[in-house]
């Protein structure tokens, strides 16, 4: 335990490094729900112009 | 010959070809990006070892130096894109600079972000005013801002696209002051490590991961762009067919 924070620690520079990796994966992660929600509701509401389409 | 040449580009870069793409490769892209940047950054942090001057605090470079380098050449490839869309009416250059923008834009915030987090440990101070690489860095970051206010700012699509695009296409001029204003001015930013002549200034063990986080970051850039155009043009569909019921429905 004691050596995997002292691993973690990262020689005194832990908090620089591990705020660094984590806002980019955060944007990351961030980017690509982004993209795929709107591509999710794009697609829903193509379909319901289709279905309205076929109704009338 | 030239009329068919041109025929195939456009065919070539037709943006229903480019939904095709995106349907079938975007979650491989994603995918393989997560997989390489999981290695990549996983090596970097507990295999590669320490710098012998900057100690652990080197290992930001696994995440700052693949955003700066797509925060660059995502603006370049805009700036192509603009060129192909205003001087031959590819339509699929205005689809691809309105879909990557923000994802450039998030880019080069990062760069400064990451840099600025470095930069504390190494030169002191997270920002200086005086460093020709962080001001004209900055500058990109406006230069993406200032394009989305603009075609977000105009209704008439059209019209936005092209004054995007001539913004685009002059703003490219800062690219290479990026890249040269540490060895044109005097910069607490160091040289360059990998875009230079002759050998990188790294050992292969430290290269490697670099190498492999770039990769990833690349992928996950297509993934994006493809997923991002699609949606685009899915869109616009969505709104011409809206339009041509309206249409219906009015007369």
């Amino acid at each position: 335990m004691a050596n995997l924070l002292t691993k973690l620690a990262m020689d005194g520079y832990g908090l620089y490094i591990w705020f660094s990796f984590g806002s980019v994966f955060v944007t990351l992660i961030g980017l690509f729900l982004i993209s795929r929600w709107q591509l999710k509701k794009t697609l829903a509401a193509q379909r319901q112009l289709q279905q309205s389409d076929h109704d009338t | 010959m030239k009329n068919a040449l041109s025929v195939y580009w456009h065919k070539l870069a037709s943006v229903h070809r480019i939904e095709t793409l995106a349907q079938r490769y975007a979650g491989w892209c994603y995918a393989l990006a997560g997989v390489l940047l999981a290695l990549g950054w996983g090596w970097g942090l507990f295999i590669a070892p320490a710098d012998y001057q900057q100690s652990d605090a080197f290992r930001i470079i696994y995440v700052h130096v693949p955003v700066a380098f797509l925060s660059m050449a995502i603006y370049v490839s805009m700036a192509l894109a603009s060129i192909a869309f205003y001087v031959w009416n590819i339509r699929l250059g205005a689809y691809y600079c309105r879909a990557v923008a923000l994802l450039g834009c998030c880019f080069t915030a990062l760069a400064l972000i990451t840099g600025a987090i470095w930069g504390k440990p190494m030169w002191g101070t997270y920002w200086s005013w005086q460093d020709p690489r962080l001001l004209s860095e900055l500058l990109l970051l406006f230069l993406y801002l200032g394009y989305m206010a603009l075609i977000a700012a105009i209704p008439n699509t059209a019209l936005a696209d092209k004054i995007g695009a001539i913004l685009l296409t002059i703003g490219v001029i800062n690219i290479p002051i990026i890249h040269y204003s540490v060895v044109w001015w005097t910069s607490l930013h160091q040289g360059a490590t990998l875009l230079k002549w002759g050998k990188p200034s790294m050992t292969v063990d430290m290269l490697i991961p670099l190498c492999i986080s770039l990769v990833g970051m690349v992928l996950f850039t297509a993934g994006y762009a493809l997923t991002a155009i699609r949606t685009l043009s899915l869109s616009e569909r969505n709104q011409r067919a809206k339009l041509k019921r309206l249409g219906v429905i009015c007369g």
